[in-house]
């Protein structure tokens, strides 16, 4: 197995974005007279999230393997990443009742293989129902396609 | 007698048609939510949030309260039925529950829980009512260096009951971090948003509430896989026998107080509350050999501490404006967004507001007990809807939410990244609530620290000579340092033997 295990590569990312702010914040004011300035406290948790996750990775322990189970259903949690992905994506196009509609469909009957009447089904009540209360009740501006809804 | 006063005003805000059924809903999510899996209360109340949006704030926190208990009433009905808590604090209610299903008692079990629950949320309730007021009163005698000692404790606490305390610690700074993006509050620099004029708002609560509970969490249960539960008997007979009654009475009032104590604490809550309960239970029983093989003490008592501890763990959110818990920190982000800053000044400029909370969490107990003793079949019916039909729908909502939040596409794909983040948190246990709890604490943490070096002409010493936040930070350190102490010391008595 190897050393960068997905635990520490999370934690090497969030170690990242502490040294990121840390970086980013030299640029703003640290202390003004003997208050501290916009750059103090984002400087100082860079630093310290840098700091706690080396300490982690010092005293972590070496993980258990990953068995088979999680990585088939991890093929799941890929599609339906890349799905939301292509529905926000959608959004701007082809309208918000649509972009919704279409993301629902797709996780029932493709990935998820329900009968075309049950993801059919659900994909239009649950557009529905949300496009009522939301937009026509509460009053959301949700973006229109270029069919009108 | 100044409390009964406040008390009768709160029950005559609550007795109107729509702060009844928004209690009623609040209590049903909240059953509902706590049954099903792969959502939480936390996340029932982030997605719920944008529907109360230019609404009654008491009305709408009356149904978020009711989610928050209701979800520990609705989680035992898994633990029971199939021994899948619905609910990190209803583990150990799935122990003798499931074991009393097995033997086909799987009515009484849920009756006890209901019956303990009623009366350990009642009694939760009337802690916090006397609880809450004092601890604001003294707290209006902090100054700027004891609630920065306050949110270091806060954040400590909640990251020491993490399954890894540094774990809890990294997420938390990265809460606190991300809470900084936008513009400076004190100087108005604009900070971190690499050229993005739509991150000068900052990264809102709801989105990461939403992605990190919402998203996250769906992703986290279709990882593990989702085959049906097999639910392996029928409910029947849900009011306990009168042996029942008198097996369970003294659990109940022992998992009450223990629950409300434990409630109270930074970051502990129901789950390490359920714990204490049937530890404390399996230490007093004069059969401890049967805990494990469906004894009902052991469902009377940790349901009763993890419905207490819901209500106090209330106290600190609402008197210092700290909340203790995941789904508190949640709730405190959707009171700052009705523009409610939770803390002392709350009980004295919205009493009212406060009052009619409390009052509710009594009538949302009640409703509670009788949606549960009669109704408790249909509720396992939810049970048998697949998660295959059940996260599309959540998914569509927390996409929904968040755009109706600000109606922007640009949270939209925040919401994306951090449902990513989120799921990797979960896959990888490092704990969510710290990082909420970060984010949600920031504005008044930042304040605080840059009010006490201005005080004193930054020196850090002003944390450490008043005696108020000395005192905070030295239980901070104790709480983060003497469990890994004690551990060292023990490995080391192990390696010299």
């Amino acid at each position: 197995m190897s050393w960068l295990t997905g635990e520490r590569a999370l934690a090497l990312a969030l170690a990242a974005i502490g040294l990121l702010f840390a970086l980013e914040a030299r640029e703003l004011t640290y202390m003004d007279e003997f208050a501290p300035g916009a750059g103090f406290l984002p400087l100082w948790l860079g630093l310290i999230l840098f700091a706690l996750v080396v300490g982690f990775l010092i005293t972590a322990r070496k993980p258990k393997a990953e068995q088979d189970t999680l990585r088939r259903s991890e093929r799941k949690v890929v599609a339906v990443t890349v799905g939301l992905v292509a529905c926000v994506a959608l959004i701007d196009w082809v309208g918000f009742a649509s972009a919704i509609a279409a993301y629902i469909l797709y996780l029932t009957r493709w990935v998820e293989g329900r009968r075309w009447g049950l993801s059919v089904g659900l994909a239009a009540t649950t557009t529905l129902g949300l496009y009522l209360v939301f937009h026509l009740w509460l009053g959301v501006p949700l973006p229109m396609g270029p069919w009108g809804f | 007698m100044e409390a009964l006063g406040h008390l009768a005003q709160g029950f005559a805000i609550v007795f109107t048609p729509t702060n009844l059924l928004f209690c009623f809903l609040g209590v049903l999510l909240g059953q509902a939510i706590g049954a099903l899996p792969g959502i939480g209360p936390s996340a029932g109340i982030a997605i719920l949030m944008p529907l109360t949006f230019g609404g009654d704030p008491i009305a709408a926190t009356i149904m978020f309260a009711g989610i928050y208990y209701g979800a520990q009433y609705g989680g035992t009905i898994t633990s029971v039925l199939v021994s899948i808590p619905g609910e990190s604090s209803t583990v150990m209610t799935s122990i003798d529950g499931y074991q009393m299903a097995r033997k086909g008692r799987a009515g009484a079990a849920l009756g006890m829980a209901a019956i303990g629950s009623f009366v350990a949320g009642t009694l939760g309730t009337v802690g916090l009512m006397l609880a809450a007021p004092p601890l604001a009163q003294a707290a209006l005698y902090f100054g700027p260096p004891e609630y920065f000692a306050l949110v270091v404790m806060g954040l400590a606490a909640l990251a020491s009951v993490s399954s890894s305390v540094l774990k809890g610690l990294i997420t938390g700074v990265t809460g606190l971090l991300l809470a900084t993006i936008g513009v400076d509050p004190q100087m108005g620099d604009t900070r971190f948003t690499f050229g993005q004029i739509w991150l000068l708002d900052g990264i809102e609560f709801l989105v990461l509430a939403v992605a990190v509970f919402g998203v996250g969490e769906v992703l986290a249960t279709l990882s593990q896989g989702d085959g049906p539960a097999p639910i392996i008997t029928a409910i029947r007979n849900v009011w306990p026998t009168r042996k029942d009654f008198r097996a369970c009475r003294l659990p109940i009032l022992r998992g009450s107080v223990i629950g409300f104590l434990v409630g109270v604490l930074p970051g502990a809550g129901a789950t390490i509350a359920s714990f204490i309960a049937y530890a404390v239970e399996k230490k007093v029983s004069k059969h401890p050999e049967r805990f494990g093989n469906g004894v009902i003490e052991a469902v009377a008592a940790p349901e009763a501490a993890n419905n207490s501890a819901s209500a106090g763990a209330m106290v600190p959110m609402f008197a210092l404006g700290i909340p203790g818990s995941g789904t508190t920190a949640v709730m405190l982000g959707a009171l700052i967004m009705f523009g409610l800053r939770p803390g002392p000044q709350l009980f004295q400029q919205h009493t009212e507001f406060i009052w009619a909370i409390i009052a509710s969490m009594y009538i949302g107990n009640v409703m509670l007990l009788i949606l549960n003793l009669p109704l408790a079949p249909l509720f396992a019916v939810l049970l048998r809807v697949p998660y295959a039909v059940l996260y599309p729908v959540i998914l569509a909502l927390c996409i929904i939410g968040v755009y109706s939040q600000s109606n922007s596409l640009d949270d939209l794909w925040l919401m994306v990244v951090f449902g990513v983040l989120g799921y990797f948190m979960k896959r990888y246990h490092f704990p969510a609530a710290p990082l909420i709890l970060g984010l949600v604490l920031e504005p008044l943490f930042e304040n605080a620290l840059r009010q006490s070096l201005a005080l004193s002409h930054g020196s850090l010493a002003i944390f450490v000579t008043r005696p108020i936040s000395a005192t905070l930070l030295a239980v901070t350190a104790a709480v983060i340092l003497v469990p890994r102490a004690m551990r060292l010391v023990r490995s080391l008595r192990a390696a010299l033997a």
